[in-house]
């Protein structure tokens, strides 16, 4: 096997053991490697049945092909498996350094199942594996986690590490490496802490990595890291971070307001921008391994109520989840919300939205002291948040912080009184810091049809609709008008299955945006040796797209499910987008058309899935 | 900035020479244009980047 290993770890927590197994070569080229790749292994050998947090629930982590290239965006890997935050199957995705650290130490990915007996790690050191006991790490944050395997295990030792809210089962706990990479989404911090593992800790003795043709993949690295360096994209990037366009999309209405409830503040765009965090409070920049973009922040601010030390710096969606969502402009609010966060290990996405949607609740008094503990939430009352709120959220200690830390949609639910109405999530996933409304209409359908839930990363239509990168080999080759529903289901389908395979070979977002259709297939077949076309590489693009959809329907997940709340598609009331009606039950229909859906079960037939090469997985839905 | 009587926000845009790359969006008086909006006097232009989402 090229690219990947071929080998995986398989660890039986409830066991104390960890072996070597190997998944045939077939799935590979099937799914890619990643989120396609975990999702084939969950058909294969997950249950159902398990609750996401019950020991014999599995959580998987994997890498795809290209982890390990010394490649600007390749450093990426997928966590997934039942999500105890929607029930449902989910994946997320990390950047950092953890990726390559693990294929150099000889694997593709690691199966956890069952639950240890008391806290521990687990230790890879090449293609050693042992399961420690570190019961004295419990109870510890991230930072203080972190710095401990650093002194334990030295400086190249790479982790990845849950705070307080993954050890106290926070459905939207997250999983961090180094302090400053998370895989955010979904809740699998929560899925670790259930399995009482604190940390996994990688550390290989030299950097192995065996391409299909090295001669080739040298020099379409060369090209492409060039390509990704001199964009202007990269650039931007570079200087500013993702936040860099948060002034420009306040004016086009793509930044959320107080919960969703408008789309325009001009003051608060100057404040939060990337720029102004650069001016302000930026010493460093920081990278992923191997990534020339480094769109990652080092901020300190030396004093003041939020003042924090040197360290990791929120980047778009926390600012906005933490500034604009809050009714704040508070930039260095964000900047320490976010480092807290971090250090509890909780998702800023789903932290902040579910925050937002609280101090809705309690502004229409939906939310009363009485349920909060005499907690006041008051939209911008950032000191609040920071102090009480989030804390309260990661170790559960009080009503409020068992209520928010369920997510907004079970909250909701357990208070009732018209609340449902202020949410913004798909399939029980908060939305992310992009207003359908003004970011584009296609959002809001790709959120309700991504398998995970709302979710900007699943595919890349956010930067279709933006004009930020264009597919004229597989036809997509015009411009899209945000504001209409024309061609979105079209580019939706073509969208599901770039996100698709961007998620399973685990390329980041931002250094792929560059990366055209024959050069992805080019990549595939010198690294891993896939001898793909474009239509095989398409192919298994939307092989991962259905099989997903399959695990979700197992899971109980039908069309009607493929939805969004109200308040995303409700007109805005302010804003560039103010008046404009998303037409979202005509690009559901048109992309259930094209995308082949039945439009009770949201689940393609028999004949498509064998088609696809899903003839074992047809079998088991369409008996 | 002076256009003639029949300007529109198409020749206040070429006049600046903005590189397509930066993904410009334009505002008149807080709205986003087309080209062809016609302008009138007083009239506030905004030019926003959509460089990248993040
Ligand atoms: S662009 Fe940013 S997130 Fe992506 S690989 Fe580079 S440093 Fe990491």
């Amino acid at each position: 096997m090229f690219g990947n290993t071929g080998k995986i770890i398989w660890a039986d927590l409830s066991a104390g053991t960890a072996e070597h197994r190997t998944l045939p070569e077939q799935y590979y080229r099937n799914f890619i490697g990643g989120a396609g790749l975990a999702a084939k292994i969950f058909w294969e050998y997950g249950s159902f049945e398990a609750q996401p947090l019950a020991p014999e629930s599995l959580l998987i982590l994997m890498n795809g092909p290209f982890a390990g290239l010394k490649l600007s965006g390749c450093s990426r890997s997928a966590i997934a498996g039942r999500s105890p935050l929607t029930g449902h199957w989910g994946d997320s995705s990390c950047g950092g350094h953890f990726a390559p650290e693990l294929r150099y130490s000889g694997f593709d990915g690691i199966v956890l199942q069952g639950k240890l007996e008391e806290p521990g790690i687990i230790l890879i050191e090449d293609d050693e594996i042992s399961v420690l006991p570190v019961r004295e790490w419990w109870g510890m944050g991230v930072i203080e986690t972190t710095a401990l395997i650093g002194k334990k295990y030295g400086k190249k030792a790479r982790s990845l590490v849950i705070g307080q809210a993954g050890e106290n089962l926070v459905n939207y706990a997250c999983i961090m490496n180094e302090c400053h990479h998370a895989f955010g989404r979904a809740g699998y911090g929560a899925v670790m802490g259930s399995k009482n593992l604190k940390a996994i800790i990688v550390k290989s003795s030299a950097q192995r990595y065996f391409p299909a043709d090295s001669d080739s993949l040298d020099s379409l690295r060369r090209e492409l890291d060039a390509k990704i360096t001199e964009s202007v994209t990269s650039q931007v990037l570079h200087e500013n971070g993702t936040a860099a366009n948060l002034e420009g999309g306040v004016h086009i209405g793509d930044v959320p307001i107080k919960n969703f409830t408008s789309s325009f503040w001009e003051e608060m765009a100057e404040e939060l921008t990337g720029s102004t965090l650069t001016e302000k409070y930026l010493t460093n920049k920081a990278a992923c391994s191997f990534c020339k973009i480094a769109c990652k922040r080092v901020v300190e601010i030396p004093e003041g109520p939020f003042s924090i030390p040197k360290g990791p710096g929120p980047e778009y969606e926390t600012i906005a989840a933490f500034g604009s969502m809050l009714g704040s402009k508070d930039l260095a609010a964000t900047c320490k919300a976010g480092r807290l966060c971090n250090d509890l290990g909780l998702d800023t996405i789903t932290a902040g939205s579910t925050i937002a949607w609280a101090m809705e609740a309690f502004e229409k008094s939906a939310l009363t002291v009485l349920e909060t503990d005499g907690v006041e939430l008051n939209w911008a009352d950032m000191d609040t948040v920071i102090d009480v709120v989030l804390p309260q959220i990661a170790f559960r200690s009080s009503k409020l912080g068992e209520l928010l830390s369920q997510g907004s949609l079970r909250a909701a639910d357990m208070i009732g009184r018209g609340s449902s109405e202020w949410l913004t999530t798909a399939k029980g996933l908060e939305a992310p810091m992009h207003d359908p409304r003004g970011g584009g209409h296609g959002l809001a359908l790709t959120y309700s049809i991504s398998h995970r839930g709302a979710c900007h990363t699943a595919n890349p239509m956010l930067f279709m609709e933006m004009g930020a990168c264009y597919y004229p080999e597989i036809g997509f080759e015009y411009e899209l008008n945000p504001m209409s529903s024309e061609y979105k289901a079209e580019s939706a389908l073509l969208a599901v299955q770039i996100g698709a395979i961007e998620n399973s070979s685990c390329f980041c977002q931002f250094a792929d945006r560059e990366i055209a259709i024959p050069e992805w297939v080019r990549l595939f077949n010198f690294a891993a040796g896939y001898d793909w076309t474009v239509e095989d590489m398409m192919s298994a693009g939307l092989r991962v797209f259905y099989l997903q959809r399959l695990l979700n329907y197992r899971f109980g997940i039908r069309a009607s499910d493929d939805l969004v709340s109200k308040r995303l598609l409700d007109p805005s009331t302010d804003g560039a987008p103010e008046g404009v009606e998303i037409d979202f039950d005509c690009m559901k229909k048109r992309f259930y058309q094209l995308a082949k859906l039945d439009g009770t079960l949201g689940i393609p037939d028999r004949r498509t899935l064998e088609n696809i090469n899903l003839s074992s997985e047809a079998n088991v839905v369409w008996q | 900035m002076e256009v003639s009587d029949d300007g529109c926000l198409s020749d206040v845009i070429q006049s600046i020479n903005i590189p397509v790359e930066i993904r410009p969006v334009f505002f008149v008086n807080h709205k986003r244009c087309a080209f062809d909006k016609k302008l009138s006097d007083g009239d506030e232009i905004k030019i926003v980047s959509l460089i990248m989402g993040g």
